[in-house]
């Protein structure tokens, strides 16, 4: 589609229009990768979502009757040891 | 490289191309209405170039959604898409995301039915369209992982200060003078 220009001006090639649109598109994309690919992990990142669910219980019925399994390591919100110190 | 690491880089990525791509959606649109930008083309050529953009701005915001619904470290779920905040965490700002998500879904859609649809009717529901950016822009501010970044907050605020002047000026004076 080809649409005149203002006030009678050279004709601006709407194709023209859409293939800037693309390209600006496609450069904020690529710029975007290369952002994220340097920054692949960032700490001060607005969202954390909690990566260990909670503890999966697996309960079994015995002959001397039920026994709950549940894992060792969990989710805690304690604070992390930053440092050691030696008696 | 851990599936759910890359989905996280892909919903990156797309979720900061598909805010670009809607802010020449929202500035070829309000062109249409301001004449910011007479000195590219008619109307008709503007008007052309507002509709293609649905083109660059649906898939890649679908992108982001399929991501995030795919990575299982987000924990997003379909029902998060249609129902905003119940997300346990960054529940205000993925929220935000829903509510943006079904306003650009009605938005796209009547453009689609435009030439069905009364034209009042057809106007108020596109006007959504300036509400949905500034949620989306809260959307990214509140929950982007980017944005913490002065290289990409700085290009994101002054897209969107310039968008909110248009708006503004759309909203004051209606066509600007050429």
């Amino acid at each position: 589609m080809v649409g005149p220009g203002p006030q009678g001006g050279p004709p601006v090639h709407s194709l023209l229009l859409k293939a800037a649109a693309t390209a600006l598109t496609l450069g904020a994309a690529a710029a975007a990768a290369v952002h994220v690919g340097g920054h692949v992990r960032d700490p001060s990142a607005a969202l954390h979502p909690v990566v260990l669910g909670p503890p999966a219980v697996t309960t079994t019925t015995t002959a001397g009757g039920r026994l709950q399994l549940t894992p060792s390591v969990r989710s805690s919100n304690a604070q992390p040891v930053t440092f050691t110190a030696a008696s | 490289m851990n599936p759910d690491l890359l989905l996280w880089l892909v919903a990156r990525v797309s979720g900061l191309s598909a805010l670009a791509a809607l802010s020449l959606a929202l500035l070829s649109g309000l062109s249409l209405r301001t004449g910011v930008l007479d000195w590219l083309g008619s109307n008709r050529a503007l008007g052309s170039l507002h509709e293609y953009t649905t083109v660059l701005w649906v898939p890649l915001g679908a992108v982001h959604v399929l991501a995030l619904l795919l990575d299982r470290t987000a924990r997003i779920g379909v029902r998060d898409l249609l129902v905003p905040f119940l997300v346990p965490y960054g529940t205000l700002a993925i929220g935000l995301g829903t509510i943006t998500l079904e306003l650009l879904a009605l938005v796209a859609l009547t453009g689609l039915l435009r030439r069905r649809m009364e034209v009042r009717s057809w106007q108020w529901i596109h006007r959504l369209s300036y509400v949905a950016f500034g949620l989306l822009f809260l959307h990214a501010l509140l929950g982007g992982s980017d944005l913490g970044d002065p290289a990409v907050a700085a290009l994101t605020w002054s897209t969107a200060g310039l968008l909110g002047l248009l708006t503004l000026a759309r909203v004051l004076w209606g066509r600007l003078p050429a």
